[in-house]
């Protein structure tokens, strides 16, 4: 009735007025269609406040209000001249207004009558309205819509970009893994502990389904909330790319260099035996030095642990990536027939380093490209090498053409002795010292493949909440999660500290002297009063154990990929999916639905 | 497995018969603590029989074991020893949910969801369609009279109205058993009543109900058949009449008889020899004089700012007719609430007291001239008194007979 009178009501007076307008009779007919607008507005507004009990009649309405006050809140930093918060609050606006689109969606892909579903929504309208979920996602809503302005405005266009993409990704990222997990810790537990669980379970739901609704809900629910960052996140990206760059060079690196999706080429040695020589020998010099740890010179290679042989490994690429003075080294490029075939410029992306004092805090270097000297205007010095920033950065723009017929490039480096004094050792870092990068796709794929990735890792999140909180409290399942969550980002870190921190068996030591091992390790312990030595035995076995068990997010960190406008792999992709996202959530999840199959919900009542 | 549980015959395995739907056998539970050492004995060494289409009650003093009785029949516990089949099946087995309707002892929903949310989410869980579910919930809303607060979230309802709605709920799948746990608590005695219409009505359908409850009035009125449970045992189990009947006394009802008649009445008892003789007048019900002064406001239109008295029961639930729910039917049941509600209401039809007061007039015949029949059993909700003007023609006519007393 409401949408009738007022379509009737618009109808008319405009109709109305059109008839005036053709009898030339304007003022009339505007006098007419002002008072049918006034009527029109009275009537919306008559309308909102008689059926706002009316479910869509609401969602209007508050869409509705929103859209008045974001106005209002932009006309006043408008007047107060504070365009940046115009701005801001327009995003923010844009985001809300998305998020309550997406949520509509949802409830109507939610609404047939399955019980997984009905258990979906439920979740979903808990996650709003008891404010805890809430509060995570005003918040994600309006750091995304503030970094850009918290920025140095000063700096280069390319850093405030990367800056503001690394920023808002962690926030997004940190704060819905924060609230995924409380979420999903407080819905189970809580519905244990206030018997709401008791009606569900009393209905024609097995207890796998009400979890399994449980996770979808929260699965559902972090989509939508990574669709809104990621527009968001898009938007204001696009926003500080419309804003005027330091220069040509700043512009062109945005371009390439950040808002692009590029794959990157490691450096291999021209001689693929050259590395293993290294090893051997470098083995073999340890071995000399430490029998007892490495084994006796002559012995086979694969005698040594596995973190020994790490560690080697690790000393001959620094090695490798190292140039004395006066010495020339030569990096090999391979699989880079894409690039040729889609006609992409390479960039050889640098950050020569010094192991001794620079010159001015310059290095020089000399380079040839596929045996042909490289020479820029402005950075080459008369002795034709090129004078560099130490410790930074450096892209050269290599056209595709330059690839050879093996689909691949050579860039030799020398380190040489300018003006005849002697530089130190020339050194890159092995993990992004010297690379070889092309772009692939752009800023949108990447982005999304981000959310992906991201997305993923809160699936595991939510299962591993789900499963706590069904025979743990709320405090101590959230210290349990917690527990596992910063595990599982810092996997790779720990393992390392793990490493130095007590003495353990090697790993190819059998299992069975492993126990004896430690058997007599603490009777000599405790023999000697050495419990603090025990304390940290203990501590690795625990952490050790809980490790083995405990995915690592480490390999799933897409971040520092996008900011540095890299492409998000496609292993990370797979690895997203089909283990964070299937197998450890899968895992996870089977082991909450084994305890809460046939957990009592019911407690002593009598 | 305890020995107990060992003794006793699976009756999920053995085959019960047709009309039996709950069945529990050698029941215990034990609540046991942190070190595992028996805490509570909340139910010991139970047996039960429901059978379909009973009201069976299930009394017995708070802590008695009740509730925790019903959450083994539901499978939110599971026995220590012992064995239940609901419907022939496992408490646990899902089938059985779709066919059971439950009312916990306190209402157990989502305050974060409005009254019509709630009976939706149900309803998915039941996965009825879009179809039948809205208008089933329009339906359920207006018998439970919270139609008009459809839209309110259930955290900012009173109790009762959380009872209501918690009812609806249990009756959303138009169950074949009804749990109801204490399901007036916290309820006026207008929907009290509302409450015990809903069981007769259902029970007139052959649905079966188990009712669990201290308000021992509520159980008398609807029940067929009772267990009285104490320390987590049941001390009485049978039909609510043989239980309640006082084998040594026999009662008289008539309509109001003047002094010289009641008088002629006790000497010609002791001429019969019995001496222990006393005539009183009967008491109303409190809660019938409540009901009456209720419907007469309403009949009188007294606007209240408080809760409304339900509608009628829902079509769905009073016919099983499931296309009788929704459209004109729904307008129809709306229109003719009045007349139906009057028709529901036993202590406000003129013509139903009229059958009452017959029947009453055969009793005392039967009584007078044969000392006593076999007891009528009573029909739900009704068995009032009835005051009428005494027809001492009668009354003289019988005490001139002086039949003797059988034994």
């Amino acid at each position: 009735m409401w949408l009738t009178v007022l379509l009737a009501l618009i109808g008319l007076t405009e109709g109305v007025g059109l008839l005036l307008v053709a009898q030339d009779s304007s003022e009339l007919a505007g006098i007419i269609r002002s008072c049918g607008r006034m009527l029109a507005n009275a009537w919306v507004i008559y309308g909102l406040i008689v059926w706002r009990e009316v479910p869509w009649v609401r969602r209007f309405g508050v869409l509705l209000l929103g859209t008045a006050a974001a106005q209002l809140l932009a006309l006043v930093f408008w007047t107060m001249g504070w365009t940046d918060m115009v701005i801001a609050t327009a995003g923010a606006y844009a985001m809300a207004v998305i998020f309550y689109a997406g949520l509509w969606l949802i409830r109507i892909l939610l609404s047939p009558g399955v019980a997984v579903f009905g258990v979906a929504r439920t979740l979903i309208d808990e996650a709003l309205r008891m404010k805890v979920a809430m509060v995570f996602i005003v918040k994600v809503a309006i750091l995304i819509a503030v970094f850009p302005f918290i920025i140095d405005q000063d700096d280069f266009l390319k850093y405030r970009i990367t800056s503001f993409l690394t920023w808002s990704l962690m926030a997004t990222s940190a704060l819905l893994s924060l609230m995924t997990l409380f979420l999903a810790i407080a819905t189970i537990s809580r519905e244990q502990v206030q018997r709401q669980i008791f009606l569900t379970l009393t209905k024609p739901v097995n207890r796998a389904e009400y979890l399994v609704g449980k996770w979808l809900g929260i699965t559902l629910l972090n989509l939508l909330l990574l669709s809104v960052a990621g527009a968001g996140i898009y938007a204001f990206t696009m926003l500080l790319n419309a804003q005027p760059a330091r220069d040509d060079a700043d512009r062109m690196a945005v371009q390439s260099e950040v808002l692009a999706s590029r794959h990157w080429i490691e450096p291999t040695p021209p001689n693929p035996d050259e590395l293993r020589l290294m090893y051997d020998a470098l083995l073999e010099s340890a071995r000399e030095d430490d029998p007892e740890r490495y084994g006796s010179p002559g012995d086979p290679p694969d005698t040594v642990t596995p973190a020994d042989r790490n560690d080697l490994q690790q000393k001959v690429m620094l090695q490798w990536f190292s140039i004395p003075n006066l010495s020339w080294k030569t990096y090999r490029f391979n699989n880079l027939e894409e690039a040729r075939r889609f006609n992409q410029p390479l960039q050889l992306r640098f950050k020569p380093k010094l192991a001794g004092s620079s010159l001015n805090g310059f290095v020089y270097i000399g380079m040839r490209i596929n045996g042909r000297m490289y020479q820029k205007e402005g950075i080459t010095t008369g002795e034709g090498f090129l004078k560099l920033a130490e410790n930074n950065f450096h892209v050269i723009n290599i056209p595709p053409d330059i690839i050879d017929e093996r689909g691949g490039m050579s860039i030799d480096i020398y380190n040489p002795a300018p003006g005849g004094q002697r530089q130190p050792v020339l050194n890159f870092n092995p993990k992004d010292g010297v690379e070889v990068l092309y772009r692939v796709g752009g800023f949108e794929e990447n982005l999304a493949r981000t959310l992906v990735v991201i997305w993923m890792r809160l699936v595991f999140l939510a299962m591993l909440g789900l499963a706590a909180g069904t025979y743990l409290s709320f405090p101590v399942a959230s210290l349990v999660c917690m527990l596992v969550y910063f595990t599982a980002a810092g996997n790779a870190y720990l393992a390392e500290s793990l490493q130095y921190y007590a003495a353990f068996p090697k790993d190819s030591v059998p299992f069975f002297q492993k126990i004896l091992w430690l058997i007599s390790r603490v009777i000599q312990y405790v023999s000697e009063g050495e419990f603090y030595d025990l304390f940290k035995l203990v501590i690795k076995l625990i952490a050790s154990g809980f490790m083995l068990v405990t995915p690592s997010f480490g390999d799933l960190n897409p971040t520092p990929l996008i900011s540095d406008g890299r492409i998000v792999p496609g292993h990370m992709l797979y690895r997203a999916v089909v283990w964070s996202g299937g197998v450890w959530t899968g895992f996870v999840g089977l082991i909450g639905w084994l305890i809460f199959r046939s957990r009592e919900l019911a407690r002593v009542t009598v | 497995m305890t020995q107990a549980s060992t003794q006793h015959a699976d009756p999920t395995k053995t085959p019960l018969s047709q009309d039996m739907v709950i069945k529990c056998i050698g029941l215990t539970k034990v609540f046991k603590d942190f070190w595992l050492r028996n805490r509570v004995k909340a139910v010991n060494d139970i047996e039960l029989d429901i059978r379909k289409g009973e009201v069976f009650g299930l009394l017995g003093p708070n802590g008695s074991g009740k509730s925790t009785t019903i959450k083994l029949i539901l499978g939110l516990l599971h026995p220590t020893a012992g064995r239940i089949a609901v419907f022939g099946r496992h408490p646990r087995d899902v089938k059985n949910k779709q066919r059971i309707g439950y009312l916990p002892e306190e209402t157990y929903l989502y305050p974060f969801l409005n009254a019509y949310e709630t009976l939706e989410y149900y309803a998915r869980l039941f996965h009825q369609k879009r179809g039948i579910r809205r208008p089933r919930i329009e339906t359920l809303l207006e018998m439970v009279g919270l139609q008009h607060v459809a839209r309110r979230p259930i955290g900012e309802y009173s109790k009762g109205m959380q009872r209501k709605i918690g009812l609806a709920q249990a009756l959303i799948n138009d169950p074949d058993l009804l749990i109801l746990d204490e399901p007036t608590s916290g309820m006026d005695p207008i929907a009290t009543a509302d409450v015990k219409r809903v069981i007769v009505s259902l029970a007139e359908r052959g649905k079966t109900i188990l009712l669990c409850s201290h308000l021992l009035s509520d159980v008398e009125d609807v029940t067929d058949r009772v267990a009285i449970m104490y320390g987590g045992k049941v001390r009485r189990y049978g039909q609510i009449d043989e239980l309640l009947e006082q084998h040594d006394r026999t009662m008289i009802s008539t309509p109001a008889l003047d002094p010289q008649t009641e008088e002629r009445i006790i000497r010609a008892l002791e001429a019969e020899g019995v001496c222990d003789t006393a005539i009183t007048r009967p008491r109303q019900r409190l809660e019938t004089l409540f009901l009456n002064i209720v419907a007469e406001a309403q009949a009188a239109g007294v606007v209240t700012s408080g809760a409304q008295s339900g509608g009628t029961i829902a079509t769905f639930l009073a016919t099983g007719d499931e296309s009788a729910d929704g459209g004109d039917d729904l307008i129809d049941q709306l229109t003719t609430k009045t007349s139906s509600s009057a028709v529901d209401a036993p202590h406000s039809d003129t013509g139903h007291a009229e059958n009452v007061a017959k029947a009453h007039e055969d009793e005392v015949i039967g009584s007078l001239t044969n000392n006593k029949d076999e007891p009528t059993k009573k029909p739900h909700g009704t068995a009032q008194p009835v005051e009428e003007q005494a027809d001492t023609g009668l009354i003289d006519s019988l005490i001139q007979k002086k039949d003797p007393p059988k034994p």
